[in-house]
């Protein structure tokens, strides 16, 4: 059906879900039942689909050109809230209507000009390239202030959608760093979690609105099917690492990988959900984090990872006990956090991915094919897919871990 | 009452290249027909049963059910090219 907006029309029958794990008696009964969109018989319909001869729209091989108008207008604010809304260009918050004035206005924090191509990015089944001026007009509209605007081009140039397709409904993290984030006022202390803060909130916004705009998707049923959806969404988790308060020795994340100090830089994290201290008991924080660290999927050839949050508090905890760098902290997880062969092949993403690859030859895992269920190997593939960051006002030592691990980190700098 | 003029949100969309589906059959007799299990994790049982189903069904067509190489996103150009040689029609079952 979507499939038709990028020129190659598909004769679709759905079957109830899920089809995974079926007996042998429910897989027949749904064979032989009923399309639950179509109200029809499943194998009536593949008949159908193979036998019945083309339609016009099934023969297309044209090209088809689409244009779009630059401005909409002019008309009242309620008939322009209403068709944003009707069209879903809207996350159905409240928006601030990307005027002329406005849009120029925004303009102001980039040196850029209005009619560069930004990037590209696909949210859904095609990919939209945009300008910088499409840019701004979503900025304006979840809120931005010009100061923000580097941080969200950098975002939407990363290509990378906050919200994608997939039944899975897998949310983002966005981290943060460099001077930026102190100029622009975000908050990495006190509530940085929390919509306390009018930079974390309108950043991670506007990532919910580049998807829906600028990467065509996050429509229920038609670009975006994941189940239940996820809350995390509604923000991203957008924060600044608190790099005033990172113990000595501990480098902020964006050094880390490969940026100065100096520099700013946005990363785009990949992940589901966030759990807390409170559900382990050990009495060293390290051995909390290993506990924690045992939780997520484990990662092969679909890639998992864990990111800690921790309070200041808990960083230098953690210093006291013998960490000196974040990068200790990261290899003593990756080194003790272990899983037996036999858990491993358990695991559903597992059985999709690593063992489809080691069936292929792949390695690791066809080694790890022919070795016994108590070999153990390491929960993640690498010490770079368990993040270390610091957040929080120091408070408590109170620590967050998330499933999430890093897609990239992308220049703010180049977008001022 | 005030009226404004606002920028399109919306990204700029490629043109579309239409891309005809292939003719369809005008009987299933005598022909072959591939059921392509893209191996979703433990989808098997469902197209073994498609296909046995089908073949009960339809007995003077030959239905072949065969796995996909590769994780459930990759293609597999070894299929795909006997299946262009020794098929008429091909079912991909895609699954959950």
């Amino acid at each position: 059906m979507y499939s038709g907006l990028v020129g190659m029309p598909v004769r679709l029958i759905n079957v109830p879900f899920p089809i995974s794990r079926l007996s042998r008696d429910r897989c027949r009964d749904v064979v032989n039942g009923n399309d639950p969109v179509k109200g029809r018989p499943i194998i009536e319909e593949l008949i159908s689909a193979l036998t019945t001869p083309l339609n016009e729209g099934e023969k297309r091989s044209d090209i088809e050109e689409r244009t779009e108008p630059r401005l909409i207008g002019p008309d009242t604010e309620d008939n322009i809230n209403q068709l944003f809304i009707d069209n879903i260009w809207t996350d159905f918050l409240p928006i601030v209507l990307p005027t002329e004035k406005r849009v120029e206005e925004m303009l102001k924090g980039t040196s850029h000009d209005p009619d560069e191509v930004v990037g590209e990015m696909r949210s859904g089944y095609e990919s939209c390239t945009f300008t910088v001026e499409q840019v701004a007009a979503n900025a304006v509209m979840a809120g931005a202030k010009p100061e923000y605007l580097p941080v969200i081009l950098a975002l939407a140039e990363s290509g990378v959608p906050a919200i994608t397709t997939s039944t899975q409904s897998f949310g983002r993290m966005i981290v943060v760093n460099g001077p930026i984030a102190k100029q622009i006022g975000m908050n990495s202390g006190t509530g940085a979690l929390s919509p306390m803060n009018r930079a974390n909130a309108v950043i991670g916004r506007a990532a919910t609105l580049i998807s829906i705009n600028l990467g065509a998707g996050a429509v229920p049923n038609r670009t975006y099917y994941g189940s239940q959806g996820n809350i995390t969404d509604y923000n991203h988790v957008t924060f600044a690492e608190n790099e005033a308060f990172l113990p000595e020795g501990w480098d902020p994340f964006h050094v880390q990988i490969g940026f100065e100090a100096d520099e700013s830089a946005v990363s785009i994290f990949h992940g589901y959900t966030m759990w807390h201290w409170k559900d382990t008991f050990e009495r060293r924080k390290v051995d909390a984090l290993i506990n924690m660290a045992g939780r997520p999927l484990p990662s092969g050839a679909y890639k998992s990872g864990i990111s800690f949050l921790l309070d200041p508090i808990v960083a230098n905890d953690l210093v006291e006990e013998g960490f000196a760098t974040k990068e200790s902290v990261r290899d003593h997880i990756y080194e003790q956090c272990l899983i037996s062969l036999d858990e491993y092949w358990q695991y559903h993403l597992v059985e999709g991915f690593s063992r489809r690859m080691a069936e292929k030859g792949v390695e690791p895992y066809a080694l790890w094919l022919t070795q016994s269920g108590d070999t153990m190997i390491n929960r993640y593939r690498s010490p770079d897919e368990i993040s270390i960051l610091v957040v929080g006002g120091r408070t408590n030592d109170f620590w967050q871990a998330g499933d999430w691990h890093l897609i990239g980190s992308f220049s703010v700098d180049e977008w001022g | 009452m005030n009226k404004y003029t606002v920028l399109n949100p919306q990204g700029h969309r490629a043109p579309i290249q239409h891309s005809p589906l292939a003719p369809r059959l005008d009987s299933l007799d005598g022909k072959t027909i591939y059921i392509v299990d893209m191996r979703w994790p433990y989808t098997e049982q469902f197209t073994k049963e498609l296909r046995d189903i089908l073949a009960e069904k339809y007995p003077g067509t030959t239905f072949i059910r065969r796995e996909k190489a590769g994780p459930y996103g990759e293609a597999d150009p070894e299929l795909w090219k006997e299946i262009g040689n020794r098929g008429d029609g091909i079912i991909m079952a895609i699954g959950h």
